[in-house]
Formats: structure tokens, sequence, C-alpha cells
């Protein structure tokens, strides 16, 4: 059973790294060693869980959140180093599309035409902003440079199942409502990036409306 | 012996990790432990039997309680091959620039230079006397705990882990020995799964796929042909961890115990070292008793004080020594190495071949494009700050302006519509003959080269073969020829445009 998450960055976003480049960047957004931007899988299933913990809010002021707490726990897991704590779904990092991997890789280390700064580069910006004091001046030190990677850029996650869900169970449901939920992530979300489009598939089909349209038949 | 070997191929980062680093760090283990695979085939026959757990019945014992199936160690491969635990009596010589010969002190007597480990965890023999070092990739992963509602981390919740993990696309090659069908059932369990390993495996570590699984006869090291007659010296290697007690039941570093009904151990040709292992066992949810271990490499070199013979030896090497050797514990090797001077090999590379992309064309042209962009923009950036075009001459800034308004437009409309150069060479003509003389007379004064200004800029936008460079590939895909042309136009007219920037800079 294949399942994958697709994430369409709608505005530039920044998947934050911690780090930056002295003397270039401030922000550096996560990449691997051929240069290709993505999100880690720890990071994609903490918003995931974070979407899953609002809606069990919402369920919860409809008195229906005891149904689906349990099917949360089965998917995300729970604190504790038990076995019965961990979630039956493996995330795997966001990434670009595998043939892509591949073929950039080739180009790095065999033809040796192309390196990784110019493929991030590519696939990337820098935006800088400074802050402004009450009079409209900038305010010292306080210029930034951030890098953001670029609107309309698909990345894919692929996901892992300890059991075999099928389309129809709540589990499936409850997570594709979560992807439908997932709208803002990395760096600046409350400033205007990384707003995403987050969708699941099976066998190349988009089932989010329908997991969305399963759920809200299941509450009502 | 029969085994079941197969090879794991890493399709993430791996964090099998042991007791090393603090709470917050995670340093993977190089290998992947037998009790790991353990509890993978425990994982799939819970989930093929729709239980939640084992009730240990006769045949659940045998798969994997009682040691009929032994999980070894899964080591990393190189070409092909199941790699071993580098010897610690394998030393090379310090500070030298040569190294392509070692030594193996467990028969080479020490003289008086120095000599320090190989630096390597694992090898292969690729021939007699002739090694392959085999290193792991492991890659240093910072995690931040950052805030949900903010997206970064705060004064109150901020924690940094730190993982090594070993990389994604490391292949390993394991082995489980034991009973034919016992080792049938296994194979059924685990053959092309793919399986979660390690620790943080819900999420962007641990998958890993598992293939190539066949029974074989099998056996994990060269092994004696003879039997070892009594006085004669033989060297036992250990190829994992062993965990050996001694008569007061207390774990010891000393293997003399387990064989001295028939050798002795000879002091100053063994090399051992010690490690502590433990780990956490997640069905009680309590961490395990740390243990004193003699780490593998170690050596041991005995002396027979009776007859050993094949059948015996051929029981050590099956059975292995010690405790918890279910788990992978006690593997040995008897005169794994005989020659007192090895070398070096290199492993064989496998080229890569290209790749041919069907489903990702698009993001891939739309990489050539920025890319050709990129290169176009410094290649200007080069010709402009090396002075490789000779400008002799000068304009008035007013001069150099009004010819940039019109660059400008034409640049813009290159952008907007798709038109041939002659179009953009016409305008600028027209340009140059709406000249009043005495403009006129500046253009004609500057020379680029030997040619005359406006004959240079017309032959630029024309010829466009001022700005080269090599044409950008991944996979089967290149730049389109039309989206090249295009761009060849327009870097060229910026370029005129950054040489008449440069102009008015030097004016002032």
């Amino acid at each position: 059973m294949s399942y994958k998450i697709k994430l369409t960055l709608k505005s530039d976003t920044t998947f934050g790294r911690g780090d930056g480049v002295a003397g270039l960047i401030d922000v550096e957004v996560e990449h691997d060693e051929f240069g290709l931007p993505f999100l880690r899988g720890r990071a994609l299933k903490g918003l995931l869980a974070e979407e899953c913990a609002n809606i069990l809010f919402s369920l919860q002021l409809l008195n229906k959140r005891e149904d689906w707490e349990g099917v949360a726990q089965k998917l995300f897991g729970f604190a504790g180093s038990i076995l019965e704590a961990e979630g039956k779904m493996h995330v795997g990092d966001a990434t670009l599309p595998e043939e892509l991997k591949q073929a950039i890789a080739y180009e790095i280390l065999e033809s040796k035409s192309l390196t990784p700064d110019e493929i991030l580069a590519s696939l990337t910006t820098i935006r800088r902003q400074t802050a402004i004091t009450e009079h409209g001046a900038p305010k010292e030190n306080s210029l930034r440079s951030i890098r953001v990677i670029l609107r309309k850029t698909v990345f894919e996650s692929t996901l892992m199942f300890d059991e075999n869900y099928k389309q129809n169970s709540r589990e499936i449901i409850l997570l594709g409502t979560c992807c439908a939920a997932l709208q803002r992530v990395g760096l600046g979300r409350n400033r205007g990036r990384g707003k995403v489009k987050t969708s699941l598939y099976f066998n190349n089909e988009d089932i989010t409306e329908t997991l969305l349209n399963n759920f809200e038949g299941n509450i009502s | 012996m029969k085994a079941l070997t197969f090879t794991i191929e890493l399709l993430e980062p791996m964090l099998a990790t042991g007791l090393e680093g603090d709470p917050n760090a995670g340093v993977s283990l190089k290998y992947i432990p037998g009790s790991v695979l353990r509890g993978v085939v425990i994982g799939f026959y819970l989930r093929n039997k729709n239980i939640a757990e084992l009730s240990l019945d006769p045949c659940e014992r045998d798969l994997f309680i009682n040691g009929r199936v032994c999980y070894l160690n899964t080591y990393p491969e190189s070409n092909g091959k199941r790699s071993l635990p580098t010897p610690i009596s394998w030393q090379k010589e310090k500070d030298t620039d040569q190294n392509k010969n070692f030594f193996d002190f467990s028969w080479k007597k020490r003289d008086c230079k120095q000599y320090k480990d190989l630096g390597s965890a694992f090898f292969v023999f690729e021939r007699q006397a002739e090694i392959i070092k085999v290193n792991p990739e492991t890659k240093l992963t910072v995690h931040t705990q950052r805030d949900i509602k903010k997206g970064r981390s705060t004064k109150t919740g901020g924690a940094v882990f730190r993982y090594e993990s070993v990389v994604a696309g490391t292949k390993f090659c394991g082995a489980m020995v034991g009973d034919d069908t016992l080792l049938e059932k296994v194979k059924d369990l685990i053959s092309n799964k793919e399986i979660l390993i390690g620790g943080s495996r819900t999420a962007g570590y641990g998958r890993a796929k598992v293939t190539n699984a066949n029974i074989t006869d099998w056996s994990e090291a060269k092994k004696p042909s003879d039997e070892i007659k009594k006085d004669t010296e033989f060297i036992v290697t250990l190829l994992s961890n062993a965990l050996v007690r001694d008569a007061n039941g207390q774990f010891q570093s000393d293997l003399s115990s387990f064989f001295s009904s028939h050798a002795e151990l000879i002091e100053e040709n063994t090399f051992k070292r010690t490690e502590i292992v433990g780990g956490f066992n997640r069905k009680w949810g309590l961490p395990l008793p740390q243990l004193l271990s003699i780490k593998a490499g170690s050596v041991f070199k005995f002396k027979a004080t009776k007859d050993i013979d094949i059948t015996t030896i051929n029981t050590w090497l099956e059975k292995g020594i010690g405790e918890k050797r279910v788990e992978g514990f006690g593997r040995i090797a008897i005169n794994l190495n005989t020659d007192p001077e090895l070398f070096f090999t290199d492993s064989k590379k496998i080229p890569n071949t290209p790749i041919v992309l069907t489903n990702t064309s698009e993001l891939a042209n739309q990489i050539i494009h920025r890319i050709t962009k990129q290169k176009l923009e410094q290649e200007i950036i080069s010709i402009i700050v090396d002075e490789r075009l000779k400008v002799t001459g000068t304009l008035t800034n007013s001069q150099i302006s009004r010819l940039r308004l019109v660059l400008r437009k034409s640049l813009y409309e290159s952008l907007v519509k798709t038109e041939e150069s002659t179009y953009f060479t016409n305008k600028i003509s027209n340009f140059f003959q709406g000249l009043r003389q005495t403009a006129r007379n500046q253009f004609d004064r500057v020379r680029v080269g030997n040619k005359r200004f406006e004959q240079w800029i017309l032959e630029t936008i024309q010829k466009q073969d001022t700005i080269n460079i090599e044409p950008i590939q991944i996979g089967n895909l290149q730049i389109e020829p039309n989206s090249l042309k295009q761009l060849k136009l327009e870097y060229h007219m910026r370029l005129i445009d950054s040489l008449l920037a440069k102009m008015a800079k030097e004016n002032s």
C-alpha cells in the first residue's frame, strides 16, 4: 500500500536549517548534499500532528473527540518508550522527486558539470529584510538575509504503515483531513511565507478531497 | 553451515545508536546489530499472525529464543561481500606517506617503529593478504525543537538534538544461521520487504529494504581446512562482541577460560578491547542491563595443548562463544589471517549511468533554465571585471544614458516578445542614424578592440558569440534551442548594458 504526501508551495517557503552561511545567509534552507531542498520527516510529522491536535480540539467542542483520539494515537503515537507508544505511520522526508535527485547526483558526481551550490541557487532565492524604527528608518544591525524556496515547487513524502490501512479506514480518513488542514509550514509562516497545499495520494491519485468528505460524513 | 544471507539497503539515514553520546545526541553504530534484525523479524511474524504478543510456543522459541536461529550482525557491504570488523592487531606505520602495506602483530614481532590503527572499522579480503577498507559514511544532523505556532525555537522550548546517522544508500550484508526449515520461515517473512530500523524511525530515519535473501551453505570467514596439531599456535579473532563469564560468573575480557581445555593463551600477541553493551527493551519499556563485552576485532593468540580436530573447530565457528549468541554475539574466526604483512587495495567503483527523466521534466527544465541564466550572468561579470573587452575612447554620461535607454527598452521587448535579433539591431541602427553629428562623432571615437562601438554593438547582438557557456544537462534533458537563443540574445544585450554602466562609472 503506497501513500504519498505532496506539498505544493503556494508562496516562497523557508524550511529552516537552524544556521546560515557566515557572510552570506543568516537563515539557510534544509538541503541535501546535492543542493536539493527538502523538509525533514520529523518536521512534517510534527506539522501533521499539530493539525491533528487542532482537529481533536475542535471535535472536543462537538463531543466527538473520544471517537478519534485513539485513531490519532495509532497514527502518530504518544509519549513513552514502549512498543504501544510507537505510531503506526512512518513519515519520510518531503523531497523533490527521486528520479530528478538521481539525475542531478549523476551530473554532480560523475560528469561533474554541476555543483550543489548551482542546484540550490536554481531552486531558491535570497530575501533580505530589515527592521524599521518608529521613525521609518532602518534599524541598525537588523538586516537579515533568508533563503527561500521558490513557490510552485512540489515536494513528495512517502508514508509507510505497519499495517495495511485501506482508504476508508479511520486512520487514513484522519490523515487526509490533517493534510487538508496543513496550510502553513516553515519559518515566517505567519508573515506570508510558507503557504502550502498538502495532498494525500494513493497510487498517484489525489484522495484528499474524498477523505475530507468522508471525515465530514463521519462526524455529522 | 546453512545461512540466510541478505542485503539491506538504507532508503533513509539509519540511527541504530549504541551507548555513546549524551541524552540529546545519538551516534549510530556503523552496523546493524543482530538484536535489531531479530526485532524486525518478530515484528513481521506478529503482523503475519495478526497477534499482539508472542505466545512462546516451541516454534516461536526455535525462531527467536533458544538459539536454533542466530541473528548475526549485519555489516557494511563492499563489492558484494559482507565486511568484517578490522582486527585490532592490524596496524600501519605512523607518519609515513606510504599507505599501501600494514602488519598483523599477532604474527609479526614488534620493532621500535611507531604504529597506529588502520582507521577503518571494517574490511573485506580482496585476495590473500590484500584487503579493502570499508568505512560507512555518516552524517551529522542537527534537529531543533520548535514552537508549533511560531515555527522557530523559543526560550522555553528549543532543545537541540545532534544525530550522527549512517547515510541513506549504504548497503549492508547480513546473515542468519540455523536450521533450514526455520530459515525458510524467516526468509518468507523478510524477503523483499521494507523495514524500519533504529531510532526516530517514525519520521525521516530508518527505512530500509531487504533484498537478495537466499539460503546457502555459508561460512562467515575463511575456515581452517585441517585440524590444529598440538603445540601449534593459532589466532582467534572476534567477529562480533563477545559476552564471556569467568568462573565466578562475572563478565570478563579474557577468552582463555573458554579454550582452556584445548589451548593456552599467548599474552604478548593478544590484542583486545572491551566495550559496554546495552540497549533498550521497548516491550518492557526498560533499559537492558549494561554488560562488559570483549569488542569485535579483538585478537587472541593461543597455543594448542592438544590436537584440536576439525569438528571441534567447526562447532566453535558455527555456534559461537559466550552468551546472547541468538543476537549475534560471540562470533569468532580461527586464523582469519596468517600473513604478517598485508596490503591495501581499492574497491571497484561501479560508475553510475545517466538517468532518463520522465515525470519530472518540467522541474528539471526549470532548473536547467535558471542555471543557464546564472552562468550567463557570471560570464558577463567575468568579462566586465576582467576587462576582456578592450575599450578605448570615452563617451559622456548623457550619451551613455541615451544608448542605455534604447537598450533597456529592447531588452524588455526581448523578454515579452519573441523577435529575431535583426529586429533589435535595426532599432539600434535607427538610434545611431538619428544622432546629431556631434553625438555621432563621440560614438565614432570609441573602439572596442579594433571595431567601432556601433559596429561592435550590432555584431554582438547579431552573432551572440561573445558569451559562451557549456550547455547544461540533467539526465536526458538540455535547454530547448529556442529558449537558449532567447537567453543568449537577452544576455548579450545585458553585456552591452553592463559595459556602458562600467564606462559611466569610470567617468565619475
